[in-house]
């Protein structure tokens, strides 16, 4: 499908700046309608140009004729996502972003922040399985505590010996795990949190002006990360409820989760691919928050250049400020 | 080297220009600061202020100075005046300036050595109108000869007044003094005994750096810009990827709850054991006080502040 203008034919976009769809072209906010509801295309259905499209995209823009197009059985049945987050944050805005947090690095090569390669940058609706639980979350162990005192010529020392009983149930509700195989996994856990209060129900209009991806996986393939996520937090809660012991050693440590939902969603994903001197590096900006992943590169010339010109100024400051103090 | 290319290097040079313009606008101004002091030492400091005193610069009324000598001392001393831009006076006596029968023969103010020593000198200074500038900048070096029956009053005072004064404390005055009773002590002549206090008197007026001082400031100079550029290009090629922002409690929903915390009191046990007995003491140090400047500051009977110092030898 493609969403078009009901004023000027154009393709329409969802917009971050208007909240909602808009017309590039002819600047109409809502003015969208649904055209080209056809199933399992190949080509273009506006310009018939060929189309590539990946094993998982979803959405994805046609490299002829700029039209973003949805693919209908990619959005539909067992692929229809639950909720959505929509992109807070549009291109120009995050092109912003990407400035602001980076000009202070000196030895970023010329072009890194340049209009050009910052344009390039595309947003992509990620697949994830948000996971709720419930886990029980059962401890016990011996805690010792130590208190000492002097009196007269004697030194006591005093060590009690406690039994820590706990017996938790903690709820998680939409634990976040990426269903795409291209992302990387530790960037896109970098990505959270997400505000979910932003949530809404799933529009596949919001998608035009993007890519997109079914999942990947299925959600119980990808229920163990969300499990180790779980566990982690689990433990922590653990350990924070167990306050004052100069020593703890566990005789038991139980967490057993029960999952209660998982819900496929699609997460706002910037994606900025910076390619120098033969290397890719990858930037991935949070959609909604604007939380920024990535390194920046270091061109070697610049840190030569820098670093031997403020040695080199130093150096004569200090010794002409030698001379001019000695021979005033 | 394409268009792309080409604008790329104009870019990057045009940032770096940026970057660097304040530590270039300093460069410059230490450039020229050093040209003017460059030029003003090539071509001669400020010039002599004062034409109210007279042009001889040597006294010898104690005659200890062969006329050939005293030619030669004036010629010294009148290139060294221009090289610190004070003047340089030296006056010999041979009199006595001790005890009753010279406080009255001379009308001093005093019984005591040091004392008229110092007023011979001051005044001698104050009288002549001595002095390179406003300030009266500049030395007198006293030196009596006088011997008797009663024994030898030889020794010398340093008058400093001006610039001389602000710079000569009264370590630097007792090494002026030193530098003079050395060649004496040692057999030497009064000429190069003169000598020798105009020197030290101009080395001590100059950069008034002792050589340790030099050194550590090269040392300085060859260390600190190394560590501030190699920490500058520390701090800014460490790149962080991101940083995780969500906490244990991230995704914990309302749904919790705690069935069971209890903290269970079982037994305790208590150890004790006898203090050893440690002595300890303290110590405290002290600390000097050092002057810079100014030695035996007072002020001479014509109201002019002098500082100096003198020694018997």
């Amino acid at each position: 499908m493609i969403f078009k203008c009901k004023n000027c034919g154009g393709n329409t976009v969802y917009s971050p700046e208007h909240e909602g769809m808009f017309c590039p072209y002819c600047e109409s906010e809502k003015s969208h309608e649904r055209k080209h509801d056809l199933y399992n295309i190949t080509h273009c259905p506006d310009c018939s140009g060929e189309l590539e499209i990946g094993e998982y995209t979803s959405a994805l823009q046609c490299p002829y004729c700029s039209n973003y197009i949805i693919l209908n059985e990619r959005v539909e049945g067992e692929f229809t996502p639950k909720k959505m987050i929509p992109f807070k944050y549009s291109k120009n805005m995050v092109k912003q972003l990407m400035r602001d947090n980076f000009k202070s690095r000196v030895f970023a090569p010329t072009d890194f922040l340049s209009e050009v390669r910052l344009n390039s940058m595309t947003g992509e609706y990620v697949p994830f399985w948000l996971y709720d639980y419930d886990a029980r979350c059962v401890y016990r162990g011996e805690g010792t505590k130590t208190r000492s005192w002097s009196s007269g010529e004697m030194h006591y020392t005093e060590t009690s010996y406690y039994n820590i009983i706990r017996d938790m149930n903690v709820g998680y509700s939409d634990i976040p795990v990426d269903a795409s195989i291209a992302m990387p996994d530790h960037i896109m856990d970098l990505m959270e949190p997400y505000n979910y209060d932003y949530m809404v129900d799933f529009v596949p209009e919001f998608m035009s002006g993007f890519n997109g991806q079914k999942y990947n996986m299925s959600v119980d393939t990808l229920e163990k990360r969300a499990i180790e996520k779980l566990r982690s937090s689990a433990d922590t809660i653990l350990r924070n409820s167990i306050n004052g012991y100069s020593q703890v050693v566990a005789t038991d440590r139980q967490v057993t989760p029960k999952r209660t939902d998982g819900k496929f969603c699609l997460l706002p994903v910037w994606k900025y691919i910076y390619k120098y001197k033969g290397e890719e590096y990858p930037f991935y900006i949070n959609g909604q928050t604007g939380k920024i992943i990535g390194k920046a590169p270091v061109s070697k010339a610049k840190v030569k250049a820098y670093g031997f010109t403020l040695w080199a100024s130093l150096t004569a400051i200090i010794l002409m400020a030698g001379y001019i103090v000695t021979n005033f | 080297m394409s268009v792309e290319e080409f604008n790329a290097k104009k870019e990057a040079r045009k940032h770096y220009l940026k970057y660097f313009r304040g530590w270039f606008v300093v460069v410059a101004i230490m450039l020229v600061l050093s040209g003017v002091v460059f030029a003003r030492n090539l071509f001669g400091k400020g010039e002599r202020t004062n034409d109210e005193a007279p042009d001889e610069r040597v006294f010898d009324y104690a005659d200890v100075l062969t006329d050939e000598e005293e030619e030669k001392l004036t010629k010294l001393i009148a290139k060294s005046e221009k090289k610190i831009q004070a003047d340089i006076v030296l006056v010999t006596i041979d009199k006595s300036v001790e005890g009753d029968e010279a406080k009255e023969k001379y009308g001093y103010r005093s019984y005591y050595w040091d004392a008229n020593m110092q007023d011979i000198a001051d005044d001698f200074y104050d009288e002549n109108m001595f002095g390179y500038d406003e300030e009266y900048s500049g030395a007198l070096l006293l030196m009596n000869w006088y011997e008797d029956e009663e024994g030898s009053q030889r020794g010398a005072h340093l008058s400093t007044c001006g610039k001389v004064m602000d710079k000569f404390s009264t370590r630097k005055i007792d090494q002026v003094i030193d530098s003079v009773a050395n060649v004496i002590l040692s057999g030497g002549s009064p000429y190069k005994a003169y000598k020798a206090y105009v020197n030290k008197t101009v080395s001590l007026m100059g950069i008034g750096l002792p050589p340790y001082a030099i050194f550590l400031f090269l040392l300085a100079a060859a260390i600190i810009p190394i560590i501030v550029a190699s920490s500058f290009v520390a701090v800014k090629s460490i790149s962080k990827e991101g940083s995780v922002t969500t906490s244990s409690h991230t995704y914990v929903s309302e749904r919790s709850s705690n069935n069971i915390i209890r903290d269970e009191f079982v037994r305790k046990n208590v150890t004790s054991r006898r203090i050893p007995r440690n002595t300890t003491s303290t110590g405290g140090g002290g600390g000097g006080v050092r002057s810079s400047g100014g030695g035996g500051r007072h002020i001479s009977s014509s109201g002019r502040v002098h500082g100096g110092g003198s020694r018997r030898f």
